[in-house]
């Protein structure tokens, strides 16, 4: 069960990837839109925590594109963005994000709605396993 | 107002003559002309005045002294003959009906002075009959009543409709006309048009009014068929209503374009402040996200990860004071508070400091940078930190694209007396055409794959360009895709005044 962080900030990566492994998840970052694509390919993440402004294809444009493709459409996104005036939540959410978190990140959020969407994937997966 | 006046004019002219027939009879022998007077006397329609003329030539005189309603005229004149006489009497009496009376009449004669405009023809023996008499009412009526429906239909129009004569005289007006010009039937007439007037054509005039102006269309029109050549006919439009609607149109589409415009600034506005929202909660996530993560005292202080999230904090806070100082430099020369403080500056000096002040980036990304000062330009009077903020602005922004190994060149040239051209190539990437445009507007960052690692504030190059126009100056750019790009500033070699302030 890995989370998958695409921003394209060093500082960013870093910095989500070490809360990620805090808080026990396996983490791993990519820069832009072609490398999440390629690793989504490589290995599944249950989580994206996504950036919306990326060089190239941008954060929504790359969370329309994984929600429109059947196999990889349950994977969760989270918008982690600085794009944080009025509308841009709505924007993220209508793009396909499930959730919306904006820059700086606030530790107690970016944690607990983290630990809320890896508890929920949980719940989902038993009960898939239990009704096959 | 209009009704009453008009209504009055209109009788007044008409009014004169409702009982007397005025008959001018052109009769020579005085016998003839007194038989008729006795067979008028004996008529039972109203009464008829007349009045005799012994010649064409007392005819024409009376014509001009007194108006007639009818004319009985006798063929054999001393003075005039035959059909002749008709058309004579014709161009004198003009539009009044003219009843011939000759001793022989035959068919022949009776066409040729319909054809010359008469409007009947009678023996000698019939014009002494009660008929004939009866026949020059129903003429006269008949004129009457055709008159009353052409002023009806005249007055009935809006258009305000006049004949001049050639000197401009006022002939006739209708109804329409008394309402525009605010003057009665009889002021009017015989009074003199003044409005220049040209055949033909329409021409716009200005009819002062006591309500103020009326905009009206003139409309010329000679007349043939009136008295003489040079009378015209002058129909007036008013066209004020459709002037002003004219006017209050254009004035809503000028209204609509300000407030395009308006939404345009205020759009512009929104994403300005979206973007300075986003580029400065961007550094502050590092700095806050480490700063966090270091308080919780989770991550060992010897540790190679602590001095890397501290360096995160150090650079994010370092890129928040950059972006802040461009946004206060920024602000002060949209407001126009920005001050240079020109001084003589040694221009190759200068170039060498900015170079060495980016050694380090230069250093690391392996790029040899030329300084290529023209030696023909060895000063120049300008704000030496302002000409440097230009020139880092430039070369940090060729340094950032150019990749490992490439060049970078600094170059000033002599443009003119007046004028110098500060410019740095790149061996980078180069530009889309596309992007160009939009280069030195603010925010704008070029969205490209390999420059990924490009940190910038995205107000650098609107910042020079600011800088430079606000010293009188321009800025630009050439660039060839996949080979690089030259980036200019063309400058003022001495900037005017001591303190220039925009």
């Amino acid at each position: 069960m890995t989370v998958l962080v695409v921003d394209d900030q060093p500082a960013n990566r870093a910095l989500m990837e070490y809360l990620l492994q805090r808080l026990g998840h396996r983490a791993r970052a990519v820069e832009d839109a072609q490398s999440a694509l390629a690793a989504i390919a490589q290995e599944k993440p249950y989580l994206i925590l996504m950036d919306v402004q990326l060089p190239g294809i941008d954060g929504l444009e790359l969370t329309r594109r994984i929600k429109g493709n059947a196999a990889t459409e349950d994977i969760i996104i989270v918008a982690v963005t600085s794009y944080a005036m009025s509308g841009d939540r709505e924007c993220a959410l209508a793009a396909g994000c499930d959730g919306y978190l904006a820059k700086p990140i606030d530790m107690a959020s970016f944690s607990s709605t983290v630990t809320e969407f890896y508890a929920k994937r949980q719940r989902a997966d038993t009960i898939g396993r239990e009704c096959p | 107002m209009m009704g009453t006046s008009a209504a009055r004019a209109t009788t007044q002219e008409w009014g004169a003559s409702l009982d007397l027939r005025r008959i001018l009879l052109v009769e020579d022998n005085p016998g003839d002309a007194d038989l008729a007077r006795e067979r008028l006397a004996e008529a039972d329609s109203p009464a008829f005045d007349v009045c005799h003329a012994m010649t064409l030539a007392a005819a024409i005189e009376s014509l001009a002294e007194r108006p007639s309603d009818a004319i009985i005229l006798d063929l054999g004149l001393p003075d005039s003959r035959g059909i002749e006489t008709v058309s004579r009497l014709k161009v004198a009496s003009r539009d009044i009906p003219i009843i011939v009376v000759s001793g022989y009449v035959d068919e022949n004669l009776r066409a040729l002075a319909i054809a010359e405009g008469a409007e009947d023809v009678f023996t000698k023996d019939e014009s002494n009959s009660r008929l004939f008499w009866r026949s020059v009412l129903q003429i006269i009526e008949h004129r009457r009543v055709q008159h009353r429906q052409l002023q009806t239909l005249l007055d009935a129009t809006p258009d305000a409709i006049l004949v001049v004569d050639r000197l401009a005289t006022i002939r006739y007006v209708n109804r329409a006309a008394l309402v525009l010009f605010e003057r009665s039937r009889e002021e009017l007439l015989g009074d003199q048009l003044d409005l220049a007037m040209s055949s033909g054509e329409l021409t716009e005039i200005v009819v002062p009014r006591a309500d103020g102006e009326c905009v009206c269309e003139m409309h010329v029109v000679p007349l043939q068929a009136w008295h003489d050549d040079s009378t015209s006919l002058v129909v007036i439009r008013d066209i004020t209503e459709r002037k002003q609607a004219e006017a209050l149109r254009a004035h809503s589409m000028e209204l609509a374009a300000q407030n395009r415009q308006i939404m345009e600034a205020s759009r512009l506005k929104s994403q300005f402040l979206s973007n300075i929202s986003h580029e400065l909660r961007t550094p502050l996530n590092a700095i806050i996200g480490f700063s966090n993560v270091l308080h919780d005292g989770m991550v060992d202080s010897s540790s190679p990860k602590y001095k890397e999230f501290l360096g995160y904090i150090v650079s994010g806070g370092r890129h928040l004071l950059q972006l802040i100082n461009n946004l206060l430099d920024l602000a002060a020369i949209e407001a126009g508070k920005i001050k240079f403080s020109p001084e003589s500056v040694d221009l190759p000096a200068l170039m060498h400091d900015v170079v060495a002040v980016l050694g380090a980036l230069s250093m690391e990304k392996h790029i040899d940078v030329e300084v290529d000062a023209d030696p023909a330009l060895a000063r120049v009077y300008l704000d030496p930190g302002r000409l440097k903020q230009v020139m880092y602005n430039y070369l940090s922004n060729a340094l950032k694209f150019t990749p490992e190994g490439g060049s970078v060149a600094i170059r000033t040239r002599i443009m003119s007396d007046a004028l110098f051209r500060l410019e740095v190539a790149d061996t980078g990437p180069g530009i889309e055409q596309d992007h160009i445009a939009q280069l030195f507007s603010e925010f704008y960052q070029i969205e490209s794959g390999t420059a990924k690692s490009n940190q910038g504030t995205g107000l650098g190059l609107a910042l020079t360009r600011h800088l430079v126009e606000a010293q009188g100056g321009s800025v630009g750019v050439s660039s060839v895709r996949g080979e690089g790009s030259v980036f200019f500033a063309v400058l003022p070699r001495m900037a005017t005044g001591g303190e220039v302030a925009t």
